[in-house]
């Protein structure tokens, strides 16, 4: 009838017309009040797949820059080998010229002059090998000669190369501090606390690195605390650093992947309402196409990574470490330097000494005095073994106004030798902290280095891409107890909630704690009986999940420990359920 | 892409000029291109000017359909509750039960209608009229779940004609005509859009971000087709039209028994305005692809324009007055229908845009039609029984507009037979009352080429149309 009235006015009445064909209205919005105890409601899930595939992103530093900061901190990239920059800066030290180094600091310039530390240059005075002065006066031999065929060095050959106090530097100080050990990572059964290794001797590059130009590496390589609980804070190893920076304006990250790029449909038990669950983390390993080079790319990384200004800090023990004079405790032997902390200045310079010690070779160099005497006469007699033990021995006949040096390792005549040089200038023990400063300090990495260690390090772990790709694909929505997921072979299964799966805030952080007590699917209402498991289905293996033939009843507890029963219905279509939530308690 | 929709309903008006839709009943059942009466306004207006009396028409009628469609889905469909977007089909998602005969669906629409016809002489040789009539109609609601959903779910759509005319007599014998019309109509209707016929939705997967290839766009085959998550609800309201136009005619009395007519009605742009709302409420649109661009609000509503031209029409008409009680008529009708190769439709809102899509406020969408053009003959048999009543039969036929490659239920056309009969009373001299009946069918089609497996299937249509009339002569 109303369409008969239409039909009869429109010539007349067109303009007031209305209400003659059904206006599309949106349907009545379900219940989103708290689901009370013994309340049932019935919540139909679907199933959808958007699988796309090479699917590309492409993100610029601004995009990069959007997303959240935990994000970027949390997107490790590679592990960056330091040995290359410890050793640049610390040959720009040692090369730096006398007037320039007499202008450091004293413990500056004392650290400028180990650098240098030759034979020849060594001051032997007010140290044990000090007797060696006697000896050469005795026997008309330079000192030097002595050191330098002991170090099986030129005398004005350093006694130690910057290639191995690098190296001592990367062990000692570097290696050990905590940032430098572990790095975060993805929570998974494998890592449960999120931490993973750090190659030795690297520091961990996050995106938040590449993004913002290396700002943090001053607070990340500060002072730290050690991840042991009782273990001494590290004191940190960069003081000040200028922006590095690694990406051009015309960077571009571009990744391809092939992922189902729609969420996984859930339930709110509180309110019995539907959510979505990101699903790209749990499709993370199978995204990327290794097979295709196009997989990853990053153009406009910087060509020449350096650092324009970088100031490095490495301390010194408040007392005076006596060096060795016995063999035991092997290998290092009895000096107290190697029960202090490794990343002391005196801890690193004994090392240095025993790798230095380990290049050589064992021999004794005999020495005769200087003019006409009978040969063979072997006035002094200096030897190395295999250990680095070294043992002066001087004829009886020589006369000496003190006795030779005692035998002790290698290192630890070099490290006394070294103490007391890092005390010129009349600094009191503990007052010797050294800060250098080196300028345009190369890295010493090449792009392609760079780009081949990123791409091989998400190859060989896609998970570290999941916070970028579960950001690029930002579709969390509600917070889901479960949801529902279906397999290849059309089974039904209700994955409930893993801590990954959480929403995140704006910063990159859940916005709710991971408070199950029960995570899981249970038999019965109190939750005895478990009937899930993290069983991989579809390489699954971080949820519990259970399989919902139709007419299954199951029960599980929310995270505010209310407690549902879930029966799955007929299925509405092929890929789709209908559950009934009841609240039980 | 929303907006691109609209292009997928930009036919059911037009469906309204098809000549399955018109109107079974437009003046009194005795009246047509050689007649001279007040009908003739709509007819052709040189009959005007052999009308000696002033004369009113007051009509009312009734019209009764039933239009029935058992659609036949010829092609391979998906699982509805899937989305692959791209053929082959995965076979897991091949629906083997999505094909064959549907359950029938049938509309059996009710209507009254009405007209209202004046021919005034102000000379001898001059007469003027005035018409309000209704030559299109069509009033449909299938059911809202049926086959034929994203066909058609209801639609309303109405074209009136308010004229002006004059016929002047040239000679005694001769007479030409001219009307003016101003052409209303009003156009509801709702159906599924699927979006998969979308090129806009092509697009918008094809291009950045999404880069997906996809079969999505109006050449998209069966198997993406017809997916819950892409068949949206969508409603056209209030579309109103204004419009303007013209007809002529020759009546030529060759001798006092035989009168040849010959008319002309112009086509006529009709630009129909109005609002849309289509139900988006799905997560897939409204926040699982956000990252990627995609997101609506859970109702989509802003204004609708449709535009496209109303055929013309030549219809040659002869009369003959075999003796005093019987007469007979006929005329034969072409219609350009295929001046209607498509429909253009401009969606507004500001809501349509999705810029990261590529889609702005503001979609113009083409859809092809590619009508024909239409015969349509009718003859008549007149005779007057005494000197106050007079009865008369009609058969006719009027050929399809729609080919198999377009049609669908909204314009359930085919080879259409007419037959009718009719009578008038004469109560007084100047007062007469007239009554007709009047039937059309389509002979049962069955279709099994249409574009894209849209509207293959059988089709129906019955038309009944009872109505009378109230002449007065004055």
């Amino acid at each position: 009838m109303r369409r008969a009235l239409c039909l009869f006015a429109a010539p007349l009445l067109a303009a007031t017309l209305s209400g003659c064909v059904t206006e599309v209205t949106l349907d009545e919005t379900p219940p989103t009040s708290t689901l009370a105890v013994g309340e049932s409601r019935t919540v139909e899930l679907r199933f959808l797949r958007f699988d796309v595939e090479q699917f590309q992103q492409s993100l610029t530093l601004t995009d990069l820059k959007a997303l959240p900061t935990r994000v970027l901190q949390d997107t490790w990239l590679l592990d960056l080998d330091m040995s290359t920059l410890v050793q640049n800066a610390l040959q720009q030290v040692a090369y730096l010229p006398p007037a320039e180094a007499h202008a450091l600091a004293q413990p500056a310039r004392n650290l400028w002059k180990l650098l240098n530390l030759t034979a020849e240059s060594t001051d032997l005075r007010g140290t044990r090998l000090e007797p060696l002065l006697g000896v050469g006066k005795a026997v008309g031999l330079p000192p030097s000669l002595i050191l330098a065929d002991l170090a099986q060095v030129g005398e004005n050959d350093p006694l130690i190369s910057t290639e191995t106090t690098a190296q001592a530097v990367l062990s000692n100080v570097v290696a050990t501090h905590p940032n430098a050990q572990f790095r975060r990572g993805p929570v998974n059964v494998d890592h449960p606390d999120g931490l993973y290794l750090v190659t030795p001797g690297s520091i961990p590059v996050y995106l938040a690195d590449v993004v913002d130009s290396f700002a943090s590496l001053a607070e990340r390589f500060g002072p730290a605390p050690a991840w042991e609980e009782g273990a001494p804070a590290h004191p940190g190893f960069v003081v000040a650093s200028s922006p590095v920076s690694a990406a051009t304006d015309a960077f571009r990250m571009k990744v391809k992947v092939n992922l189902n790029a729609l969420p996984y449909k859930g339930v709110d038990a509180t309110n019995a309402t539907v959510a979505s669950v990101n699903s790209t983390g749990g499709q993370i390993e199978n995204i990327f196409d290794f097979d295709r080079p196009d997989w990853l790319s990053l153009e406009g990384l910087a060509e020449d990574l350096k650092i324009g200004e970088l100031t490095m800090a490495i301390g010194e023990n408040d007392g005076f470490l006596p060096s060795g004079d016995a063999r035991d405790p092997l290998p290092y032997g009895n000096s107290p330097v190697w029960e202090t902390p490794r990343w002391e200045m005196e801890h690193l310079l004994a090392s240095a000494g025993f790798a230095r010690a380990q290049a050589l070779t064992e021999h004794c160099s005999v020495y005769a005095p200087q003019g006409t005497v009978e040969e063979p006469f072997e006035a002094v007699n200096v030897c190395v073994d295999g250990t680095g033990w070294v043992d002066i021995q001087v004829d009886p006949s020589v006369v000496l106004d003190e006795p030779p040096p005692p035998p002790s390792y290698f290192w630890d005549v070099l490290l006394e030798v070294a103490q007391v040089r890092l005390h010129d200038g009349e600094l009191a023990e503990g007052a010797a902290d050294v800060e250098i400063t080196v300028r345009d300090v190369p890295v010493g990495v090449s792009t392609e280095t760079l780009v081949t260690s990123i791409r091989d390090n998400i190859q060989g772990n896609p998970s570290a891409l999941r916070g970028v790709a579960e950001q690029l694909n930002d579709n969390t929505a509600g917070d889901a107890d479960f949801y529902y997921y279906q397999t290849a072979e059309g089974e039904d299964f209700l994955y409930f909630i893993a801590p990954e799966d959480l929403r995140l805030d704006a910063e990159g952080n859940p916005v709710r704690e991971y408070g199950y007590q029960h995570p899981g699917f249970y038999a019965d209402a109190d939750l005895a009986e478990k009937i899930s498991s993290r069983e991989e289905v579809d390489g699954d293996r971080a949820h519990e999940k259970v399989a919902i033939p139709v007419g299954t009843s199951l029960f599980f507890e929310d995270d505010g420990g209310a407690v549902y029963r879930v029966d799955a219905g007929e299925k509405p279509s092929l890929h789709k359920a209908a559950l009934t939530l009841t609240r039980i308690r | 892409m929303a907006a691109a929709l609209l292009g997928g309903v930009t036919f059911a008006p037009a469906a309204a000029r098809a000549s399955g839709l018109d109107a079974p009943i437009v003046g009194p059942g005795d009246a047509g291109p050689t007649t001279a009466d007040a009908a003739s306004v709509q007819w052709n207006p040189a009959g005007l000017a052999f009308v000696k009396r002033p004369q009113l028409l007051l009509g009312a009628g009734l019209i009764l359909g039933r239009v029935t469609y058992q659609r036949e889905r010829i092609g391979r469909y998906q699982t509805p509750d899937t989305f692959q977007f791209k053929t082959p089909l995965d076979p897991a998602n091949i629906d083997a039960s999505k094909t064959g005969f549907t359950e029938e669906v049938g509309a059996t629409p009710i209507a009254p209608t009405g007209d209202a016809f004046l021919a005034v002489p102000v000379h001898e040789r001059l007469t003027v009229g005035l018409g309000v009539y209704v030559p299109h109609a069509a009033a449909l609601s299938f059911p809202a779940d049926g086959a034929q959903a994203w066909q058609l779910r209801e639609a309303f759509i109405v074209a009136s004609f308010i004229t002006a005319s004059a016929g002047v007599r040239l000679t005694d014998r001769l007479a030409a005509g001219l009307g003016i019309s101003y052409v209303t109509g009003v156009a509801e209707l709702s159906k599924l859009q699927d979006f998969a016929s979308l090129d806009e939705f092509r697009g918008a997967f094809a291009n950045d971000p999404i880069n997906q290839p996809n079969d999505f766009g109006p050449d998209a085959p069966t198997e993406v087709r017809e997916l819950d998550v892409l068949s949206r609800p969508i409603s056209v309201k209030r579309a109103l039209s204004h419009g303007a136009t013209f007809n002529v005619g020759l009546t030529w009395q060759t001798t006092d028994a035989l009168t040849l007519a010959a008319a002309y009605q112009h086509g006529s742009r009709m630009r129909y305005v109005g609002d849309f709302a289509i139900d988006m409420n799905d997560p897939l649109f409204t926040q699982d692809l956000v990252s990627q661009g995609l997101q609506y609000k859970p109702l989509l509503q802003g204004d609708a324009e449709l535009t496209f031209r109303l055929p013309r029409r030549i219809t040659l008409g002869a009369g003959f007055q075999a003796s005093d009680a019987f007469r007979v008529d006929g005329f034969v009708q072409y219609v350009t229908y295929s001046d209607v190769d498509a429909f253009v439709v401009e969606t507004r809102s500001p809501d349509l845009a999705q810029p990261k899509l590529g889609i702005g406020d503001r979609v113009k969408v083409r859809l092809p039609r590619d009508w024909s053009d239409t015969i349509w003959v009718e003859a008549r048999a007149q005779y007057r029984a005494t000197s106050w009543m007079k009865a008369w039969v009609t058969a006719g036929y009027q050929s399809p507009a729609s080919p198999d490659s377009t049609i669908d239920v909204a314009s359930p056309d085919g080879h259409r037979l007419i037959g009718g009969v009719g009578g008038e009373l004469e109560v007084t001299d100047g007062f007469s009352l007239l009554g007709e009946a009047r039937l059309q069918g389509i002979l049962p089609r069955t279709v099994t080429e249409s574009d894209h497996d849209l509207g293959n299937g059988t089709y129906g249509m019955f038309l009944a149309a009872l109505g009378g009339h109230l002449r007065f002569k004055f």
